[in-house]
């Protein structure tokens, strides 16, 4: 009898990892749809880098290039969040920290110090201003107690932490 | 009457010799019957006289015990047996008989249905389920690590090699791509040519590669060159294979503006900027 039941045992066991069990790699089907459901994300990454990239020495010009990738990003998330799609908005959301405090933040520390050479200060506050006003509105669709939230929160404080120079 | 039952009356009569009167009519007008009837009466007299064995008895005892006990008299209680018995019983057939022998089958069945039930709760689903259960995008991730890695490159060369970089990995998603149901991908496709044209382009991969100082042009060109050659070739490989309609136009894009970058780092290599 205690063979018989742990024969069953294992043979459950098999089919129920077998018949779980996801591929290793995309289907083609899956990577089609995910270059659909990306495109306007991947195209807004590609064409502000491309934009940024025309002037490698100005930062403040190159930090402000994000925000049009900030607000692709805040409507891709909303989208998500009204589908109820909460592993889309973490991963989003895990994305958008990395450009955040990887990308972003080390810019626009670039623009300070660019800035209090005396180029641009005007300019400065204003730049900040809008990422901070788009990061605010990204914030407010997520749960700050989530994962998500509590990770955007860390990465809008590390780009608030960038102070505005004092004009001179 | 039917052959059957005048058979069976026939097999009921104590001296099978005499034919009833009620099966008479059948057997007079049944060839059959009335063979299988002269069969029947020989050997009912060759039983007769067949010879009897010489027995004491025992057998007999043998037997009566086995149908009133279960158990032939050599048999003790506890199922030790003294004295080899003869006898055959009969096999049982009962329920945990019948599941011992059978249960390997039921297993196969048993696992076959969970497999089935766990395939398609949890694996299986098809189009809609599995579009709205996507996995994370691991070209989206490329892209972002390649904005990190471009804005906050240090030196031209640097940005130089994160533009090849992510101008190989949107060749390589667009070859995948290529390979869709046609029709369905030309909007990615073209997507994602007028991207790859632009990271090869004069405001990235060529515009980097212009502001490398000479010892770097020297060093660096001719390896980028040599990726966009064969850049170029494999985007016209796939061509020459046979793509789907809507990848086609996009295909020559890649393989036009691979060839265009590559010429102009040449150019550059050669000091013509």
């Amino acid at each position: 009898m205690i063979r018989q039941i742990l024969s069953i045992s294992v043979a459950t066991w098999a089919a129920v990892t077998v018949g779980a069990q996801g591929p290793d790699a995309l289907e083609p089907g899956q990577r089609r749809e995910l270059y659909k459901k990306n495109r306007p994300v991947i195209e807004a990454l590609v064409l502000q880098t491309v934009e940024s990239s025309k002037t490698p020495s100005d930062h403040l010009k190159r930090a402000d290039a994000y925000y049009p990738v900030l607000y692709q990003f805040s409507v891709e998330i909303q989208t998500a969040n009204q589908a109820r799609e909460a592993n889309r908005v973490t991963e989003l959301t895990g994305h958008l920290t990395v450009l955040l405090k990887d990308g972003l933040a080390p810019t626009l520390d670039k623009a300070k110090k660019q800035v209090e050479g005396g180029s641009g200060v005007e300019r400065f506050p204003d730049v900040k201003k809008n990422l901070l006003a788009q990061i605010d509105a990204l914030g407010k669709q997520l749960d700050p107690a989530s994962p998500a939230g509590a990770s955007l929160e860390a990465a809008k404080e590390k780009v608030d932490s960038i102070t505005i120079p004092e004009k001179k | 009457m039917n052959c059957a039952s005048a058979r069976n009356r026939l097999l009921n009569s104590p001296d099978p010799g005499v034919v009833p009167d009620s099966v008479a009519g059948h057997v007079a007008g049944c060839p059959s019957c009335q063979a299988w009837h002269r069969l029947l009466v020989q050997v009912d007299q060759a039983v007769a006289t067949a010879p009897v064995p010489v027995s004491a008895g025992r057998t007999k005892r043998r037997l009566v015990e086995l149908f009133r006990t279960g158990r032939t008299p050599g048999e003790s209680e506890h199922g030790i047996v003294t004295v080899p018995s003869t006898v055959v019983l009969p096999a049982r057939t009962g329920l945990r008989d019948r599941v011992s022998r059978y249960w390997p089958i039921g297993l196969v069945a048993a696992a076959l249905l969970v497999g089935a039930i766990a395939w398609i709760t949890l694996g299986g689903k098809q189009d809609h389920a599995a579009v709205a259960q996507l996995p994370p995008d691991p070209f989206l991730k490329k892209v972002v690590a390649a904005k990190v890695r471009i804005d906050t490159a240090d030196s031209a060369a640097e940005r130089m090699r994160a533009w090849a970089d992510l101008a190989d990995d949107l060749r390589e998603q667009a070859r995948e791509l290529s390979r869709m149901t046609p029709g369905e991908e030309t909007e990615s496709m073209e997507s994602l040519a007028k991207l790859y044209e632009q990271a090869v382009g004069e405001d990235a991969l060529v515009g980097q590669a212009q502001l490398l100082a000479d010892d770097e042009r020297a060093a660096l060109l001719a390896k980028f060159a040599e990726r966009l050659a064969d850049a170029e070739q494999n985007a016209k490989r796939l061509l020459a294979e046979g793509v789907s309609p809507g990848s086609e136009r996009p295909l020559k894009r890649i393989a036009k503006a691979a060839e265009a970058s590559k010429n102009k780092l040449a150019n550059l290599q050669r000091g013509r900027a």
